[in-house]
């Protein structure tokens, strides 16, 4: 049976600092962070989840900064639509942010939401692994910086503790192109069957560096960088053509993916490389 | 973008006449239609008359929000209902305890199956589904208690308060041993079985085919969802306000179930948010009503989408075997098939859906013999019960399908032999009925051929346009294009015996500043079909007046019968067109005596009666200064018999014809669709407004090609597995077509106007077109709807040619 949040009895807080916040965040065990609300809301209303105190992280001070190397948590997909720089640095990210949900909710929708919501699916976590990003964390005693790839336990689970907050993504400047795949059997406005994020760095005619990251294929968003370690170095060309045929190859047997209503194991097994491959062709100048 | 191109508006009894490509959304208007029957008629037109694509009363306030679904019902003092039901798709109910439930406060009433003071089960033709749950529940989502309380979120905790202890049972979910399995119902577990004998049963063709086809369980997925307000009346009766498609079917029902005498339930028309047999059935109507008199307040319910999914009958899930037998020339010499129809835990309209599904299962074509045998049954899936279609979905799918195998093993153009066997008048359907109206078949699948198929892939089109949109992942090098065919046949009206009549009252009068307006008053739910613009339309060019003003829809007057079977343009347009005739008849007599001339043939204009003769004329306004003239009456269309013992018989009133050709694009790698086009000829009889039958032809393309490509409830163990629009996917605008329609408009002998219901058709043939367009793509076999993207990704190669064994020399 379906529920929903007893509004008699949940505590509402917007704090306007991180500070704050994480104070407001460790009043309950039951706190939860709100931003965007996109995922929050539809899974407090299936009753999956019952937050007695929400701490709206709308007003926290600098929390939806947007800079050359930092993404606030609490930065739209609309503002990364709307930036030059995301478009220039970041093109998997920006890709992924403009089929994330529909326009409406792409004004409400957060990287930090995405992320924190964890899921497998997660559409600016792809991306944001293969532009080699790091979470930044604050916390009851201190500010952590975990690699992203470290970010997420499992299906909806990250390593954040009690009264920690995502504050940030912090990205090194990254060369060379990305770009984003996904599989949706609607032609808008669907969650990704499965999903993959490809950058290489061409130096001097061969990959200098390498990144491939899958969605939607394991519990978690995951790098593959056995398929990243047989692209490095290798020349553009023919050579390049067979190397992204055996990263393609090796993503998919990265997967370990769930059969749903959306499509079975075996046909995302069967997608992960045919996207791995499109995404890697895309790189390629 | 939708490209439409409207057929000719002459009256000439062939229809294909070059089509006309407009813009979008531009529709010619056909030329405004004479009413027949009466010799004295408007000669000049009112503006807005019949054959106008006139505008929808309730157009402006549906775009711009105003317009107040029946979620929007709000009374000061009303409480909220709420039902708790069944996690289980087959449990004993061992024990209920409500004591912690009424215990809490603010929670007014909580009622269980001994609460129903009248007849316990309820259903459409068969009363076998309880109104509340007593010993035994039959699938995930049946009603086992329900609440009112002061507010809607006290409501929902109370009836998580509830506890209910359960027996799980065994499961049928296979429709297949429902037959053969202990009965889970006491009526037993077959619905209906009906066997079909027409022609030498024995013959053989030259050339046979076969093959088995699946059809998965489609929602209506109306955007409204079930909602209503039940108010307590001083008579010890109850007023509900409800979206439904009828009225008084829901009023008898409400009414035996409260022990009530039918006319202390009055039942009025709440707005409604799209229906598509979804709203046939009861769902809350008891319910609320229940709640309502046992706390003497308002009651309100409101259903979640969730409990949409749950709480409403879906498309009946078919799997059907079929043989067809054809001479080397392609002309169809028996069809043989088996339909298995799986019609959930209670009756439904399962009973009619199934008559559909055999009557129709050969398709638009003349056969000479068919052995059909249909069955449909019990099992403790979700009830199914009418959609868009009706059974015809179904059976169509799989028709088109081997037509297409046949065209194949006969080395023949799939087209040319669907104009070889096409129905003709005079033909014999397989029920052994003779088609006595028109049957346009050969033109409407002219007419879609002929529209232009949309032009070639370019290099620099954008990557959205492709298979799989915003993902990106399909590159135009590995993209296949196909195109497909496919022909329908849809009974319109009630079938087999049953006069599905419907009334209408027209008055006319004048109103204080003077001017003559008419007000009608029909029980016929407008669910989005446009009565309401038909309608006034109608009275406008029957009556010679501009202002044509609706009476809520209400069993203040008679049954208007159902929306649905793409029959109220003919029934209850027909009611509106007689009592108009006996209101302008009413007009003239009063004319002849203001004029002195009591036996001249007087003719109504707009505003005015005149006398050809003299040019004498009088104003309709000062005609009605001797009083209102009012008339109501009813329309029964020609009767029609029962299906004998061998499936034969003039079961059907009228008969529609539709042809769709679509055009794909499809990622063989992905498993990924795009339908660019659809081309269609719709045989509608006459276009009395072109504008809506346009609205009417999209909108049932994009539920048929929802099915083709993406619709269905997953049913796993009898629990529904994705009843939500985040998993329940239908198609959005940028999955929409293009959609390029001519109307077939040849006048139907008995219509009135001779207008032919044009709502289900666009449905039934689109889907398996687009399939037969995607296994023209990929070469893949594809005898399941709706098309998963494994099934192209993975499926077996093999529609065309059909597979080995399956060809054989007679
Ligand atoms: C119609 C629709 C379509 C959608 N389509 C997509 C899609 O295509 N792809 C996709 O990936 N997602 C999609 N989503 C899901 C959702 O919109 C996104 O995941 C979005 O980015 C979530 O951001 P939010 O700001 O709304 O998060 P919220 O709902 O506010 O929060 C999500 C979760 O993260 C936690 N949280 C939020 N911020 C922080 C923080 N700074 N620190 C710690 N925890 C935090 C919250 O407590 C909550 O558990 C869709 C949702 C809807 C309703």
């Amino acid at each position: 049976m379906s529920s929903v949040m007893d509004p008699t009895k949940v505590t509402y807080l917007r704090p306007t600092s991180v500070a704050e916040a994480v104070d407001a965040l460790r009043t309950s065990d039951g706190a939860r962070p709100i931003a965007g609300g996109t995922d929050l809301m539809v899974q407090v209303r299936l009753g999956r989840r019952r937050p007695d105190t929400v701490v709206d992280l709308s007003a926290v001070d600098g929390l939806a900064e947007l800079s050359e190397e930092r993404i606030g948590a609490g930065v739209t997909m609309r503002r990364l639509l709307a930036s030059e720089h995301a478009a220039a640095a970041w093109p998997a990210l920006v890709e992924a942010a403009r089929l994330l949900g529909g326009r409406q909710i792409q004004a409400m929708a957060t990287v930090g939401g995405n992320l924190c919501n964890a899921s497998p699916a997660a559409e600016s976590a792809t991306p944001l692994l293969v532009h080699d990003a790091t979470a930044r964390i604050a916390g009851p005693d201190c500010v952590r910086a975990v690699p992203l790839e470290e970010f997420w336990s499992g299906p909806g689970q990250t390593v954040l503790g009690p009264g920690e907050l995502l504050i940030a993504v912090t990205l090194p400047a990254t060369a060379g192109r990305s770009a984003y795949r996904r599989i949706e059997l609607r032609r808008s406005v669907d969650i990704a069957v499965v999903s993959a994020a490809a950058r290489l760095e061409i130096v001097d005619g061969a990959v200098a560096q390498a990144r491939v990251a899958i969605g939607a294929a394991a519990p978690t968003p995951r790098r593959v960088v056995a398929a990243e370690q047989v692209l490095e170095g290798v020349a553009v060309g023919p050579d390049l053509e067979r190397a992204i045929n055996q990263a393609a190859v090796l993503a998919g047997d990265a997967c370990v993916p769930i059969d749903d209503t959306r499509a079975t194991a075996r046909y995302r097994t069967a997608m992960i490389p045919v996207l791995v491959s499109r995404a890697l062709a895309a790189c390629v100048p | 973008m939708t490209t439409t191109t409207c057929g000719p508006s002459s009256t000439a009894a062939t229809g294909s006449a070059p089509a006309v490509t407009g813009s979008a959304p531009a529709v010619t208007g056909s030329a405004p239609v004479a009413p027949p029957g009466t010799r004295e008629r408007t000669q000049r037109r009112v503006r807005d008359g019949l054959g106008t694509s006139a505008d929808r009363p309730d157009g402006t306030p549906k775009v711009t929000g105003a317009f107040a679904f029946s979620s929007d019902l709000h009374d000061q003092r009303m409480l909220w209902g709420r039902t708790l039901r069944s996690p289980h798709a087959h449990a004993r109910i061992v024990s209920i305890d409500t004591s912690a439930a009424a215990a809490m406060p603010g929670v007014v009433a909580v009622l269980l199956a001994e609460d129903v003071p009248g007849k316990a089960t309820f259903g459409l033709e068969h009363t076998d589904q309880p109104v509340l749950a007593r010993d035994v529940v039959r699938y995930e989502g049946e009603a086992v208690a329900i609440v009112a309380a002061e507010h809607p979120e006290t409501a929902l905790r109370a009836i998580r308060a509830i506890e209910v202890t359960y027996e799980p049972l065994p499961l049928l979910t296979d429709p297949a041993e429902a037959a053969t399995t202990d009965p889970i119902h006491p009526d037993g577990n077959v619905f209906r079985t009906l066997p079909l004998r027409h022609g030498d049963v024995d013959a053989t063709g030259d050339v046979v085919v076969e093959g088995t086809y699946e059809v998965g369980m489609q929602d209506q997925a109306f955007l409204g969802p079930e909602s209503a307000l039940a108010l307590p009346s001083d008579d010890g009766g109850v007023e509900l306000f409800i979206s439904t498609q009828w009225l008084h079917v829901d009023r008898d029902q409400v009414a035996a179930c409260l022990a009530l005498p039918a006319d202390q339930v009055h039942l009025t028309l709440g707005g409604v948010g799209g229906a598509f047999g979804a709203r046939e059935d009861v769902s809350l109507q008891v319910h609320v009503c229940l709640l309502a008199l046992a706390t003497g307040r308002p009651v309100k319910m409101l259903y979640s989408r969730a409990e949409s999914f749950l709480g409403h009958v879906h498309r009946h899930p078919a799997r059907m075997r079929y043989r067809h037998h054809a001479r080397r020339d392609g002309t169809l010499v028996k069809v043989e098939a088996e339909i298995l129809l799986d019609g959930g835990a209670y009756a439904s309209s399962s009973t009619a859906v199934l008559a559909n599904a055999v009557c129709f299962a050969a398709g638009p074509y003349r056969v000479e013999a068919a052995r059909i045998d249909g069955q449909v049954v019990r099992t403790n899936n979700p009830p199914c019960g009418a959609m868009r279609g009706f059974g015809v979905v179904q059976v169509c799918f799989a028709h088109e399908a081997q037509m297409d195998r046949l065209a194949a093993a006969l080395d023949m153009d799939p087209v040319e032999l669907r104009l070889h066997n096409a129905l003709k008048p005079g033909d014999a359907i397989i029920t052994g009925q003779r088609l006595t109206g028109t049957a346009p078949v050969r033109e409407v699948i002219e007419a879609a051929m002929a529209h232009p198929l949309p032009p070639d892939p370019r290099e620099d089109e954008p990557a959205i346009a492709l298979p799989g949109g915003a993902g990106l992942t399909a590159r135009r090098e590995d993209v296949r294009r196909g195109t497909g065919i496919a022909v329908s046949i849809k009974n319109l009206m009630y079938s087999e015996g049953f006069d599905d009549y419907s009334t209408a009252r027209v008055r006319l009068e004048t109103s204080p500043d003077g001017e003559p307006f008419a007000t009608v008053h029909s029980a016929c739910a407008e669910v989005g079909q446009g009565f309401v613009t038909l309608a006034q339309q109608i009275t406008r060019t029957a009556l010679g007046i501009e202002r044509v003003v609706l009476h809520a829809a209400d069993t203040g007057v008679g049954s208007a019968g159902s929306t649905s079977a793409s029959r109220q343009t003919w029934m209850s347009g027909g009611a509106v067109q007689l009592a108009c005739d006996t209101v302008h008849h009413g007009l003239l007599e009063r004319a002849r005596g203001v004029l002195g001339v009591p036996d001249e043939p007087l003719v109504l204009e707009p505003g005015r009666v005149v006398d050809p003769a003299t040019g004498a004329e009088v104003a309709i306004a000062q005609l009605l200064r001797a009083g209102p003239l009012e008339a109501t009456e009813e329309h029964h269309h020609a009767p029609t018999s029962t299906l004998d013992a061998d499936g034969q018989g003039d079961a059907h009133v009228s008969f529609a014809f539709a042809a769709h050709r679509a055009t794909v694009d499809v990622d063989p790698d992905l498993g990924l669709v795009r339908v660019l086009q659809i081309a269609t000829g719709q045989d509608v009889g006459r276009a009395l407004n072109p504008r809506a039958v346009i609205g009417q032809i999209e909108g049932g393309i994009a539920q048929g090609v929802g099915l083709a490509v993406m619709e269905e409830i997953l049913v796993e163990d009898g629990l529904v597995r994705n009843p939500s629009f985040t998993d329940y996917l239908i198609p959005t605008a940028l999955d929409m077509p293009s959609v390029a329609a001519t109307l077939i408009e040849q006048p139907e002998p008995g219509a009135p106007f001779g207008a032919k219901g044009v709502g289900e058709p666009p449905t039934i043939s689109s889907t398996p077109a687009v399939v037969a367009a995607i296994r023209d793509a990929t070469g893949k076999a594809l005898t399941r709807v709706p098309v998963r993207a494994q099934d192209i990704a993975f499926g077996e190669a093999g529609a065309i040619p059909p597979t080995a064994g399956s060809t054989s020399a007679g």
